[in-house]
Parts: structure tokens; sequence; C-alpha cells
């Protein structure tokens, strides 16, 4: 199993604030999978993608990521593990106001000893004639590409997308699914993607859905759609 | 691979480059002015000491009462391993301002001048002049000077390596270039000039050389001691020769009444070490130097802060970028790296150009500054490791190391709570209660405040520190102008004559009075000369009456000692040791000299002279019944005032600079702080104005604040400045100079600097109101979470 999560638990507060957040997770996805993490607000699904990140950290259980779990690696080892291995993007785009599109997306190849072609992925992106754009030049779904393109570049085996199109319009969100499954399809990366739109479940090749800390659904889609066939 | 994030340097330069600009001028001011200020003192150090070899510069001289006979040179030479050097002087007045000039024979063995232009003296009725004290007193080369009747024609400039600082006498406080010069004649010149005040002035070099300053100071004491020896033993032989020549003669010996003056004296001993017209020019640059590196110290973790609060704020706006940058991989010490890399170029940039400047144009500065102070040979500027390490290693160091320990701190944090824009140290359970029966306006000024504290603080120290330097830039002139006119207003007379012999005066208003002197030598403080009084009983030119047995004690004494009524001061006679000890009755306003006033009667027995015995007259009104070839010198206001004449002269260009760099200070950095506040807050000041706030609503919360601080600033900075002043003048100036200079600073250099302040505000205030009106209402809807 490529990723395995493992009775995962988490609290945030101590007293009478304690919240105990992610309550013994227990997940498995394979590698090239698109995994969606779906539920409402506030039942751990930010915070889980958050540990299998490894910009937080788990009270007990494990990730294993191909076998070597997060726990065991140290700050340096995890700068490290993000650094080869992950991708992220989130709702808000956070790119870089004084670099352009080209060098936003050069960031995360910079940080590749084997980094996608920067040309071509802006091609795929569809921002090759914005690329000497500011990202105040962009729209917010330009702007999200470009987080995207700077997080793929690098070509990561693993792209963490933290509602990704919670602050774009309709058309521009399944734009944005469009891009994801074209990526996963062209770079066969893994992606899991947290998202409260419950339509988004239907392009997943495995859904989770967490409720209270504590995954309620956790099966495999048979009855994939593509990211154009979503309606919501 | 590059890193793109390098591309970020050049584009926040530009869209930043204001700040940067001021930032970079301001430190490429503070390290040329430092660099200069090293390199020049440098320079001059070692032209200093080099000179003393070239110029062969004696170990020490002494002024006998009147020429001694060669047995008794040789006499002195032989048991010292020493020998003296004839450097007679004559002085005369010179002009209308009553400058004098001590005028010697070209110097030949010991002593030998710099040839600074023209030339030296090759005819009778030549002369060459200290360089400063002819430039001062606008005595050009070709000029003719009238010495004793004599038409002299002024031929060449000199420095003399023994007179670099022009002290007439080595008890005076502070020399004055300008009544006090040195010059050189031809021996026949010399001997032409025939003046009535010629002193029997010999210089002395030991046969070996001294190793160090102890081994000079052994030295010294051992040649006293010779001195001494040889002395009385010539005086006791001279006194015993008359006696055998009265008893020869057939008069009772015990009736013969020996004149004192015909013994031989020491007037004067001053060892090379001890010499203040050779080593005050080097004990001032090296007092000076430890201020100017600290100042360049202070300053430059002043700006440190500055950029530290900057980069506070920048990682706060790009909280959510670093975030994500961490989540990708980037490390901790390569987003330290990336933020640490702009205050290092200006550090560096601003060093180099600061150094480029310090070594051509502000050395030439300072150069001008030393040359209107000092009386020195020519020098080369000579490259100065250490003022490199000073103003560019250091300074480096500083900016790096405090900028480094905030981004430590601040990256620590995990990139989750970047990205969560959470980057508090500490969780505040709430905000800080505000009464809300407070004004709406003053609550909303308040969480500025609050919100800004670091800028605020920085901008507080900052406007302190400049606030400082320009109070101490401005109190320097008024001090001067405060203490000539306490002086004036203060002196005993108008007219205070110092005679040759006791002649009488008709004049009306004359007063008989005794002078003397005698030395207070303290630990701690330097050895200071103390003018001691003989004032006629119930004398007119004093306002109060003296009791009998008591003194009265300048009010510079009282000060610098911490006297009080009833204590005891002891003096010493500096050439046999003998101590005298005088009870303090009262303090009295004198503030021209450190002196003491006695009655004359007791003068006259404390010091073992006659009954009638006195050195002088006081009066309001010229005396004219009394010969001139009678009197030694008058004393007028310019005599007294010449101290702070010479100050203002010396230290007036320093001042000046301390003036505009507080001022360029202040500016500076309540334009960066104000900045920072503004643009810290462009998103509120968005929002306030989508709400409807007009821009000069919006200016009243953000600029009103940011006044409120500086007004609290600067009127804490006055008590601050008064409290570190003081403790200057009693910590240090007391203890390191002789003489005493009141602490007086003036109410103007408080209102002076308060109106800088507030015209400095006014104007960034212009500023950031125009900075304000560009914030578009767009700033409010940019991406937060």
């Amino acid at each position: 199993m490529f990723i395995e999560i493992s009775n995962l638990k988490k609290h945030f507060g101590e007293g009478e604030s304690r919240v105990e957040v992610l309550k013994g997770i227990d997940i498995e996805i394979e590698k090239g999978e698109i995994c969606v993490l779906l539920g409402p607000s506030g039942s751990g699904k930010s915070t889980l993608l958050n540990i299998i990140g490894g910009i937080d950290d788990a009270d007990d259980g494990y990730i294993a990521i191909d076998g070597e779990k997060t726990a065991n690696m140290n700050e340096k080892g995890l700068t490290q593990y993000r650094r080869k291995h992950l991708g992220y993007v989130f709702q808000m785009y956070n790119l870089i106001p004084n670099l352009n599109i080209r060098e936003n997306i050069e960031v995360g190849a910079y940080l590749s000893d084997h980094p996608l072609d920067t040309e071509e992925l802006l091609h795929t992106l569809g921002l090759f004639e914005h690329r000497h754009k500011l990202p105040s030049q962009l729209s917010g779904g330009q702007q999200q590409r470009c987080s995207i393109g700077r997080a793929i570049v690098k070509n990561p085996d693993i792209l963490l997308c933290d509602e990704p199109t919670g602050a774009l319009d309709y058309n521009t969100s399944k734009e944005i699914l469009k891009l994801l499954e074209d990526i996963n399809k062209k770079y066969g990366n893994t992606i899991i993607m947290v998202t409260h739109n419950d339509a988004i479940r239907n392009m997943a090749d495995r859904v989770v859905t967490l409720r209270d800390g504590k995954v309620r659904r956790n099966y495999k889609n048979e009855n994939k759609l593509s990211a154009e066939e979503l309606d919501w | 691979m590059r890193n793109p994030l390098r591309k970020r340097y050049i584009r926040e330069l530009r869209r930043d480059f204001g700040k940067y600009l001021a930032i970079s001028l301001f430190m490429i001011m503070l390290v040329g002015l430092v660099s200069g200020y090293l390199v020049a003192a440098d320079s001059i150090e070692k032209t200093f000491y080099e000179g003393w070899e070239k110029y062969n510069i004696e170990d020490g001289h002494i002024t006998f009462s009147q020429t001694p006979p060669k047995e008794v040179l040789q006499e002195i030479e032989n048991a010292a391993n020493l020998t003296f050097y004839n450097l007679e002087y004559q002085e005369e007045d010179i002009g209308a301002n009553g400058a004098k000039l001590r005028i010697f024979q070209t110097r030949t063995e010991v002593d030998r001048s710099c040839l600074m232009e023209g030339n030296m003296p090759a005819a009778e009725n030549e002369i060459a002049l200290d360089r400063m004290f002819a430039e001062n007193n606008n005595i050009n080369i070709g000029d003719t000077i009238t010495l004793n009747g004599n038409v002299i024609k002024v031929t060449g400039y000199v420095a003399l390596v023994d007179y670099n600082c022009l002290f007439e006498k080595n008890t005076d406080m502070m020399f004055n270039a300008q009544l006090f010069g040195v010059a050189e004649m031809t021996p026949e010149g010399y001997a032409a000039i025939n003046s009535k005040l010629v002193s029997a002035n010999y210089a002395w070099k030991y046969t070996e050389s001294v190793s160090d300053e102890k081994d000079e100071s052994n030295r010294s004491e051992e040649l006293m001691k010779t001195l001494e020896k040889v002395l009385r033993s010539y005086n006791e032989n001279l006194v015993k020769a008359e006696m055998e020549a009265a008893y020869e003669n057939g008069l009772d010996p015990s009736t013969i009444e020996f004149n004192e003056e015909d013994l031989l004296m020491v007037e004067s001993y001053v060892p090379k070490y001890q010499n203040k017209a050779v080593t005050f020019c080097m004990d001032d640059m090296k007092g000076d130097k430890p201020t100017f590196i600290l100042f360049d110290y202070i300053v430059t973790v002043i700006l440190a802060f500055v950029f530290a609060v900057n980069i506070s704020s920048s990682i706060q706006n790009e909280a959510g970028v670093i975030g994500t940058l961490r989540a990708s991989g980037f490390s901790r010490g390569e987003l330290v790296r990336h933020y640490l890399f702009m205050p290092t170029l200006v550090t560096i940039i601003a060093a180099l150009i600061g150094n480029v400047l310090g070594y051509t144009i502000f050395v030439e500065y300072m150069k001008g500054v030393f040359y209107n102070s000092f009386s020195l040979a020519t020098y080369e500027s000579v490259f100065n490791s250490e003022a490199f390490l000073i103003t560019t290693v250091v300074p480096l160091v500083i900016m790096t190391a405090i900028n480094l320990y905030m981004l430590i701190r601040k990256m620590k944090l995990s990139p989750i709570r970047f990205l969560r824009r959470d980057l508090a140290k500490k969780k505040k359970r709430r905000a800080v209660l505000l009464n809300k029966k407070m004004p709406f306006l003053t609550r909303f000024r308040l969480r500025i405040l609050f919100q800004n504290i670091s800028a605020y603080i920085t901008l507080a120290f900052g406007i302190m520190f400049g606030g400082l330097i320009a109070i101490f830039g401005f109190m320097f002139g008024p001090l001067l102008v405060d203490y000539a006119d306490l002086i004036v207003s203060e002196k005993i007379c108008d007219y205070q004559y110092v005679l040759i012999n006791q002649v009488e005066t008709s004049a009306e208003g004359a007063e008989k009075y005794c002078i003397g002197s005698l030395e207070i030598s303290l630990e701690g403080y330097l050895t200071d000369e103390i003018s001691i009084y003989g004032i006629e009983e119930n004398a007119s030119y004093i306002t109060k009456s003296i009791p009998e047995g008591k003194v009265f004690v300048s009010e510079g004494i009282m000060k610098k000692y911490g006297l009080k009524k009833g204590d005891t001061l002891t003096l010493q006679d500096s050439y046999n040791d003998k101590k005298y000890e005088f009870v303090v009755a009262d303090s009295y306003p004198y503030s021209a000299a450190l002196a003491i006033f006695m009655n004359r009667d007791e003068y006259n027995e404390t010091f073992d002279k006659k009954d009638d015995y006195f050195t002088g007259y006081f009066s309001n009104k010229e005396i004219t019944d009394i010969a001139s070839d009678d009197i030694v010198s008058v004393i007028t206001e310019s005599d007294l005032t010449k101290l702070s004449d010479q100050m203002m002269q010396s230290v007036g260009s320093f001042m000046k600079l301390f003036k505009y760099f507080g001022a360029i200070m202040l500016s500076l950095l309540m334009y960066l702080m104000t900045k920072q506040v503004i643009e810290k807050n462009a998103q509120s000041i968005a929002m306030t104005k989508i709400l409807g706030f007009k821009d000069k609503e919006i200016a009243g919360l953000y600029l009103v604040m940011t006044g409120i601080v500086v007004f609290l600033s600067i009127l804490i900075t006055i008590p601050v400045t008064d409290i570190t002043l003081r403790w200057l003048f009693e910590g240090y100036l007391y203890t390191q100079m002789s003489g005493y200079l009141p602490y007086i600073v003036s109410k103007s250099c408080y209102v002076y600097t308060a109106l800088i302040t507030a015209v400095c505000f006014v104007l960034v205030s212009a500023c950031m109101f125009i900075k304000i009106g560009r914030i578009r209402k767009s700033e409010a809807l940019k991406n937060v979470e």
C-alpha cells in the first residue's frame, strides 16, 4: 500500500476546551489514486491532510508513505519528505506577489531534482500566455492553476489539495478539477483532495467521508465520472 | 537551478526604493563619518608619533626663574643622565585682541619645526608663525607684524612638535589658538626683539630612550629629586656666600634680608608625558574614538531594529506564502537566508560606499576639523584596517545578529501556523480590554498602538536617541555662550593688573590683591591648578566678606569635587610637595577659573610673604599711572572668555555634525516607522475607506497615533537627555579634563529639538497622507483567511 494511515488521533486545546479532532483514522490509499476526503466543517479532514503533509503531527497512530513512517522523521527529514514527495495546493493560492507566473512555478521546480518542463507545464495549465504577468493581474481560477503548477512542477508522488475550488465559481472549479484529473492521468501522481463539495466524490478513485473525527465511509468508487461530467 | 526567490530582491528594492534609499543613505553617511574620523585620526596618530622621531621631540622641559649657570645644568645632566637644550623664549602681545606670541629661535636640535607653507625666516626681520595661530588671526605669509616695536615679516607657517596644541600653560583647561601662538626667528632676529618677558626654558632628552610611560614617569620623578637636590645646594651656597660676604663687610648676617628672586627656582616642570601641548591632541582623539565607535554601533543597532520590524511585518503579510513554501519543502534556513538578504546587502553596500566616501570626502572634512583644532604637521591618509572592521564588519555582524535572531524566532513556527496566519508567540486569550466610556476613535487609536507596538517602540527609541544626539549638538553653542556670559557677569573687575614690581597707584577704586597657584590632585581626577587669591579685607570687588581662617571656594571646585561648607580642601605646591589646608567657608560665584579666595593678610602669612606683599590691582578703570615696564599682564574680559571661545572653535564643527545627524535620524525613523504602520494596515485602511471613512479621518486615526508616540517620545527624551548629559559631565568630562565647565543646558536646545521633531513629523505626515490616499479599496478584498 502506498499510503497507510493507521489509528490516527489528534486533539486541539486542553482542559475544558479540549477537542478530539481525529479519533482513530484508518485509511489506505493506492499509488496513482485520486482520493477525495469529504465531510462537514470541523470533521477533521484538513487536519488529516496536514498530518499527511507533515506540517502537523498526530498524537497517536501513524502514517506510512511507501512503507516509511512520517512520525520517525525529524524536522529536517520532514522538510526533505515534503520537498521530494509532496505538492500542496490550498484554497488560498498563496502566490508570491512580486514573482510572475512563470517564476512562481519555478519556485516549485527549484525544490526538485527532476522537475517537469516549465514551458510544457505552462501550456498544460493554460497559462503560457500569462507567464509574464504578476499574480494580481490574473483571475482567481488562473491563480489557482498557477498554484497547482507550482505544486506539480516538481513532479511529486503525492499532491495534497485543500479545498482547491473553495474560492472559485462553478465553471472555474470544473476547469481546476479537470486540470487535476489531467495531471493525475499524465503524471500518475496520487492526489488527496479535501473538499466539502459532495459532487466531487464522483471523480475520485477512493472516497473517504469523515464526521466528528471518525471515518464514516471509505470506499472505492466504481462509477467514476470525468471532471467534465460533474455537476452541482 | 538558481533559487527563483532571488528575483524578489531587485523587485523588492524597486517597490520600496524610498525606504531602502533612505536607510542606505543614512548608513552611508554614518559609515562615511565614522570611517572618515577613524582614518583621519589614525593617520594623524601615525604621523604624530613618527613626528616625535622626525622632529626629535623633547622628553620634557623646565622653565627656571632665571638662566641657570652652566655648571648647575651640567650637574643635573650628569646626575640624571640627560642633555639640556636651550629653548629660551620671549613673549610679546600681538594685535588688538591681546593675542600672545611665544617666540623661539629656530630650533635645530630638539623640537624641530615642520614647515607647512612658505619659507623659514632667513633675515633678522623675518618670522615663521604657527599655522593655526596665523590663520585664526588672519595673518598671511608676506604680512608684517609688530613685536616690541620691531616690524617683522611673516615668511612661512610652521607646526612645532611640542606645540601641536597651543596651551599657554600646562594647567590651562583649554588652549586658545587665537590668543596664544608660537613662532620661530633667526638667532639675530630673536635677539633684536629684546622682550622684557624672557623665560629661561630648557628642553631635556634622556641619554637612553624611555621604554614606556612607566619608565618615563619613574625617570621624571628621579629628575625632580635631582633638581630639588641640585637647586637646594646651589641656593644654599648662594645664601651662604652672601652671608659670608656680609660678614666680611662687617654686617650682621642675621639682619640681611635675602631677596627670594635671586634664588634659582623652577617655574615650570613639564615632562613630555604630562605636557598637554604634546599629549592633549592624542588624548582628545583617543577620548573621541570610543564615542564615535559607540555612536556607530548604537545607530547600527537602531537601524537593525528598523529592518527587524520591517521584516517582521513582511513575514506577517506573507505568512500564507511562507506557510505554502514551507509546506512545499523549503527549509527554515532557506527562508531565513532569504529574508536576511536585504538588510545584509544594504549594510554591505552602504558600508562599502561609506568607506569609499570616508577615505575621500569625509576624511577631508575630519582632517579640516582636526586642523582647525590642532597645530599638526602634514600627514597622508593611510588605510586603516581597524576602521574597516569597525565600520563594516561589526555593523554587518550587528545587523545580521539582530535580524537573524528575530528571523530564527519567527521561522520556528510550524508551516501550519503560517498558513493559519497565527504568528503570535503566545496565544492571546482575549484582546486588551478598553473602557467603553472611552470615545470610539480613542479606542481605535489605542488598538493601532497595540497592533504596531514593535514599530512604535523602535520609533520611540530612535526618537530618543536622535533627540539626544540633536540636543547634544544644540547644547554646546548656547552652553559656551552662557558660560562666557557667566564668566563676564562673575568677573572680579574689568581690569586685573599683574605687576612685576610692587608699585603704588593713585587710581580711584584700585584695590591690591595677591595671587598664586597650587594644585589639587585627587584620585580619579586630572590635576587641576587652583588660583589662590588674597583679597583686601572688606574688598569692594568681592561681594561677601571672607570669615577669618576660612576661604571662599569657587563654585567650579565645589561642584567638581563635591565639596560642602566646613569641608577641608587640601592643595599642594607641585614643586616642593608642601601641602596647604583650607577650610571652606562658602562657595563663591566665580567661573573664570578654579579659585579660592582668602584675606590678603592670611595669604601673606600662609605663603611666607611680607605683610605688605601684593601681586597687582583690581580695577574697573584702566590704570594709567603705572609704567608698562612694571606690568606683566592685564586680564580683561577677552582673557577670561578665551576658554569658551576656543572650545567653540574646536568643537563647533563636531557639534554641527551632531545637530544635523540627529535631525536626519529623527526624520528617517519617523518616515520609516510611520510608513511601516501604514503599509501593515493597508487592508484595514482600505476597509475603513469602504465603510465610508474619508482619507482625512483615516489620517486622523493612524497619523495622530504616530504623532502621540512622537510627542511622548520627545517628552521622555528631555529628562533622559538631562540624566545622560549630567552623567557624561560628572562621570566623564570632570574626571577626564582639568578645569571646570558648568553643566548648563539652555531651554532653547529642547525647544529647537522639539521644533525639528515637529517639522519632521509634519513633513512625514504629508507624505503618509498621500500614501493613505493611494491605498485602493480593493486592497481590503485581498485573500485573507
